[in-house]
């Protein structure tokens, strides 16, 4: 269990034994700072961040490609660092008011698009690229087949969106779904497809 | 601009990588200082596998969490990928840990042998991948071949033979032997042949 996992998951915080004050206190009192502070350095290297982004946590972004980060977006690292990776020519956008949790890995050679109100659990990984072929000279790197995922899909934690994958407004997958292609409506929880 | 010529015995001594380094520093400044990540890795990885029988060239380019009580045999030019979790190299007392020469292991990956484990080579590990032969219910040998992709996630457990070239799809967790070229998905994993592959392997 990640310390303070649960708590970044928007439940219960888990009761801690107090042994100084400051310790509760200092955090709290500097969080709206930290929050700015790295909501102004994720606005560096991102070529649009929204309004009221709230960052808490470390944020690497990363590559040479476009990041957009939409309004209201909540990113969530307490737990482990989130990775925004859009490689040179490629669009990696956050849809407006999307939560992000700790340890999430999106990845974008081509384009990934998360829909408004997306909400993506811990350690779930997005990409747009299998990075190697199936047969052969698994250095080389096949062709890239862009991710879109609708509106107000919701992931649970450990969620994998491959490549392909080009899901409608509404999807919601269980704890460690594999995500692939194309689905039709939504699918029920804990649903779990091979990769 | 010809080279200086190293004494052998120095050139045992010091990190191979270091004297290419400092040679390459000498005609090419650019290049050698975009290989400076790549030397930190070298350095690191002799000191992080210190107690580990290692192979030359070993690169951990993020952090390793390298436990042994056991044996932990390295092959040459095994990279080991940095990201946001360490990778996770355990070794149990008498168990030993083998791991092929050029193989890749990405960050996160977390390799635990209470008996034996063995990678081939030029095998790439994904970030997050779980390998490990003893579990609350079974126990045995994991064996896994030359050119073997563990895609993204997957697990493999205990007593799972995996044939070479094949590939572990993201996700999937693995509970049966997997025959050489084959690509093995979902969970429990199930394994297809690969389209392609040579006859009569």
């Amino acid at each position: 269990m990640i310390p303070g996992a649960d708590q970044a998951r928007g439940g219960a915080r888990t009761p801690r034994p107090v042994h100084s004050l400051w310790l509760h206190v200092f955090p709290n009192l500097f969080r709206p700072v930290l929050v700015f502070w790295h909501a102004q350095r994720a606005r560096r290297r991102c070529a649009h961040v929204g309004a009221r982004v709230t960052i808490t946590g470390r944020v690497w972004v990363h590559g040479a490609g476009v990041v957009e980060i939409g309004d209201d977006v909540q990113l969530r690292a307490e737990s482990a660092p989130i990775e925004l990776f859009a490689h040179r020519g490629a669009r990696l956008v956050i849809g407006a008011g999307s939560v992000i949790e700790g340890g999430a890995s999106l990845e974008a050679t081509s384009s990934v698009v998360l829909g408004p109100r997306t909400v993506l659990g811990a350690f779930t990984r997005v990409m747009d690229n299998h990075f190697h072929p199936l047969l052969g000279d698994r250095h080389s790197r096949p062709m890239p087949r862009p991710v879109a995922i609708g509106a107000d899909s919701q992931f649970g934690p450990r969620c994998i969106v491959l490549a392909g994958a080009d899901l409608p407004a509404g999807s919601r997958f269980g704890a460690g779904s594999v995500i692939r292609t194309r689905r039709g409506g939504s699918e029920a929880p804990n649903a779990r497809a091979g990769g | 601009m010809t080279p200086p010529v190293v004494p052998l015995r120095l050139r045992q001594r010091i990190p191979s990588e270091l004297l290419r380094f400092v040679l390459m520093l000498m005609r090419h400044p650019s290049a050698a200082a975009a290989r400076i990540p790549r030397l930190i890795g070298v350095i690191r990885a002799r000191y992080l596998f210190r107690r580990c029988r290692r192979g030359s060239l070993i690169v951990a380019l993020g952090h390793v969490a390298v436990r042994t009580d056991g044996n932990i045999v390295i092959g040459d030019r095994v990279q080991f990928a940095g990201g946001m979790l360490p990778t996770r190299l355990v070794a149990a007392t008498g168990a030993t840990l083998r791991i092929g020469a050029e193989t890749l292991l990405s960050y996160g990956a977390a390799i635990e042998a209470s008996m034996g484990i063995e990678i081939g080579a030029r095998c790439q590990i994904a970030s997050q991948v779980m390998i490990r032969d003893c579990n609350e219910r079974t126990s045995g040998q994991v064996r896994i071949g030359d050119d073997v992709w563990v895609a993204y996630g997957a697990i493999i457990e205990p007593g799972v033979v995996i044939g070479h070239n094949s590939v572990i799809a993201a996700g999937s967790v693995v509970t049966s032997d997997v025959p050489a070229y084959s690509l093995a998905t979902g969970n429990p994993a199930v394994a297809v042949p690969l389209r392609g592959a040579p006859d009569g392997t």
